[in-house]
């Protein structure tokens, strides 16, 4: 990673008639980095990563994008896969990759050497000339990856990039995106799903309504979250309420006891509370310290949480 | 201009490598042919029309009815094509009984009534009066003019002159000598490529018309490629990718360049095969129509106005595409421009009798029509001045269509949803300014 950013926003504002869609946001990614870009349908994520690419202008604010004020001015060295897919249908994946290479400046032979490469390597190598209408639409998806990548990008812009795919797919993208960040280049991605950007990003940056509400690593985000404490036994929600670092408790009934729910307050340890029970000589018959996640910082993050079910496992 | 030129390419080559361009290729020919020689075809292909001389005259062996019988046996002696001898058919005995013209007129409707429609009976020419003042009446079984009506004109025309004239004494050699007289002009202009002016020299114009069909054919056409081409590719959403990776300005001229191309190869090969089979012809009147259809390099003027129309209505069909979700909406917003394209082509079938009408010289000034009806111009000799504002009214207007489009098509093509094309054009000018 070097000093330089590539990629950098300053207040930058887009409004739409009277609404803002996006408003006031600034953050910076460092080159190398993987940039998880998160928020909630209707965010401004979007609209953010056309403002970077130059299809929209900002109505206010500066943007810098790997040294160049406007994507459009350095399209060659960016990788762009939209949300929707866009690709000829009736073209074949090597001729899809060769003409996308090519208007990148990719020459026509090495662009398909290049894409046969890569769609062997995602297990496609039977499909290189079979139109793509043709094909599923996972492999669709693969293919259109291949042609983002074809002239090795600098910056890659992902939108919504695991939608749609299979667990299967979804762990060869992100092998891929790793594999691209080690080589150098700027992933950045937008997602709802926390998962992926918890194992991929070094920094996320997390939008609600248009505004930015976290910019920082995935720990410091999950920091930003109260862990959780279940606890089973013949307790009261009160004698939980009253031990110190508990912000919330929700009880349930067990054919033997309770289970109960504990949220922790913001920096508060689990094994405190816990200690803490046990000198009072509370009889815990079972304990599980559940660390906060990024889904439950974005929950709180973008005020969603009140709003949204909770997510097994997540 | 790289980016323009692969753009190019992959349109041209998405619809050279069809089969529906080679069907187009080996239909256009035939429909072409078939439009100048099925009118033919088909005149030569009805029967004969029936028809039935009722004289009423009472001038007997001299009279009229003998005379148009003797001149319909004669023709079709010479063996002339079927619609114009018709074959004498014997007068039925209902008709014959018939006195007056009126009376006539009463049978053959009775006589029509129990012939039946199919095959349909013979018309009936009544003639009465004198030859000072004959009355004749071409009875028909359907309410259509029948092309043997000025035939049978001419023919009584000429009895009645020569008996107006055997009347003043004139002997039947005199009278002969005097119908076979005649003046014929001809005519010679220094612009004819043989000093004689013929209808070989006609050509050109006629060429200038068949232009103008073609740019409109090519446009509708075209245009259907483009809206559909570029309505894909927003529906698919193929068209962001496609504008980060070039400017909206490649993409749009790739996109209508690439079709021009294909148009110029399929009309090529069209004009080798045409100017091979015309060199294995013997010399005669085809190769003279092709030498004068080539002079003066009127082919040079008609790819050039083929190509400077499609631009400019290309453009602006492309631009107005990438607003549309559907092809449908596509169709709905070209309509009015498609019909726009008519008043040149009825402009140009008008001037192919008057190419020196001032509405003409005017109307080929004006840039959208330029394309259609300054061929017709050049054919005729327009002058130097004439051709120069005509073609830099109409780069200016097709520089100005291509900006109106590419803004279009920029703006259209990144809006999603449905959108207002006023308020994305007043805005594209705002950005502009």
């Amino acid at each position: 990673m070097t000093d330089a950013p590539a990629l950098e926003l300053t207040d930058v504002t887009r409004r739409f008639g009277d609404r803002a869609v996006v408003d006031q946001l600034s953050f910076r990614v460092a080159r190398g980095a993987v940039f998880g870009f998160l928020g909630p349908n209707g965010a401004g994520k979007t609209t953010t990563l056309r403002m970077i690419l130059g299809l929209v202008a900002p109505t206010s604010g500066r943007l810098t994008v790997l040294g160049a004020a406007d994507g459009r001015r350095v399209r060659d060295r960016i990788g762009f896969l939209p949300e929707e897919r866009g690709l000829h249908p009736r073209m074949t994946p090597l001729q899809a990759a060769a003409f996308l290479g090519a208007l990148k400046g990719v020459p026509a032979r090495a662009a398909r050497q290049k894409a046969r490469s890569l769609l062997e390597g995602l297990g496609l190598g039977a499909s290189l000339n079979t139109q793509i209408r043709r094909l599923s639409k996972g492999m669709a998806q693969q293919v259109a990856l291949v042609c983002t990548l074809v002239h090795d990008p600098e910056l890659l812009i992902l939108d919504e990039p695991f939608s749609g795919l299979d667990p299967g797919h979804q762990q060869a993208l992100e092998i891929l995106i790793r594999e691209r960040a080690a080589a150098g280049a700027t992933v950045v991605f937008s997602t709802h799903v926390m998962s992926h950007a918890e194992r991929l990003c070094d920094q996320v940056v997390l939008l609600a309504k248009g505004r930015k509400v976290f910019d920082g690593t995935v720990p410091q985000a999950r920091s930003q979250a109260p862990g959780r404490l279940i606890l089973e036994g013949d307790l009261t929600p009160e004698a939980i309420s009253a031990l110190p670092g508990v912000a919330e408790v929700a009880a349930s009934d067990l054919p033997e006891g309770r289970r109960l729910e504990v949220w922790l307050a913001p920096g508060m340890e689990a094994h405190q509370t816990l200690s803490a029970a046990f000198r009072a000589g509370l009889p815990v018959r079972r304990f599980e310290s559940r660390e906060p996640g990024l889904h439950e910082a974005f929950l709180l993050l973008t005020g969603a949480r009140a709003a949204l079910p909770e997510v097994e496992g997540a | 201009m790289r980016r323009l030129f692969l753009i190019l390419r992959r349109e041209y080559l998405a619809y050279l490598l069809t089969p529906g361009f080679l069907l187009a290729l080996v239909t256009f020919p035939l429909i072409f042919a078939a439009s100048v020689f099925l009118p033919t075809l088909l005149s030569r292909q009805a029967p004969a029309p029936q028809l039935i001389v009722l004289d009423l005259t009472g001038i007997g062996p001299q009279g009229p009815g003998a005379y148009v019988a003797a001149q319909i046996r004669e023709d079709r002696a010479r063996n002339l094509p079927q619609g114009r001898a018709p074959v004498l058919v014997q007068t039925p005995a209902s008709l014959s009984t018939a006195q007056t013209p009126d009376a006539a007129g009463r049978a053959v409707q009775a006589y029509y009534k129990a012939f039946g429609q199919d095959p349909p009976p013979p018309a009936v020419l009544v003639l009465a009066g004198s030859a000072q003042a004959l009355d004749a009446r071409l009875w028909t079984p359907r309410a259509r003019l029948l092309d043997l009506s000025g035939q049978l004109e001419d023919s009584l025309t000429d009895w009645s002159r020569e008996t107006r004239l055997r009347s003043l004494g004139l002997s039947s050699e005199a009278i002969r000598a005097v119908s076979g007289s005649g003046v014929s002009i001809t005519a010679y202009s220094p612009a004819s490529r043989t000093g004689k002016v013929t209808l070989t020299d006609r050509l050109p114009h006629l060429a200038a018309l068949g232009v103008s069909y073609l740019l409109v054919t090519m446009i509708l056409a075209g245009s259907g490629m483009i809206l559909t081409s570029v309505v894909e590719e927003r529906s698919s959403r193929v068209i962001e990718v496609l504008v980060t990776s070039a400017h909206p300005a490649e993409l749009l001229l790739g996109k209508v360049l690439g079709i021009l191309c294909l148009f110029f190869t399929g009309l090529g090969a069209l004009a080798g095969a045409a100017l091979l089979i015309a060199g294995q012809l013997p010399q005669g009147a085809v190769q003279e129509s092709v030498r004068a259809v080539l002079n003066g390099g009127l082919l040079g003027w008609a790819a050039f106005f083929l190509a400077f129309g499609f631009l400019l209505y290309g453009s602006i069909f492309a631009g107005l595409a990438a607003f549309c979700e559907t092809p449908r909406e596509a169709q709905s917003l070209a309509t009015p421009l498609s019909m726009l394209m008519l008043i040149p082509l009825l402009l140009v079938i008008s001037g192919l009798q008057a190419p020196d009408s001032p509405i003409l010289r005017a109307a080929a000034l004006f840039p959208p029509f330029t394309p259609f009806l300054m061929l017709l111009r050049i054919a005729d000799g327009a002058p130097a001045w004439e051709l120069a504002t005509g073609i830099s009214l109409m780069a200016l207007t097709t520089a100005g269509a291509i900006w109106v489009g590419v803004q279009a098509y920029r703006t259209g093509a990144l809006t999603q949803g449905s959108a207002n094309l006023w308020s994305i054009l007043r805005r594209s000018l705002q950005r502009q300014g």
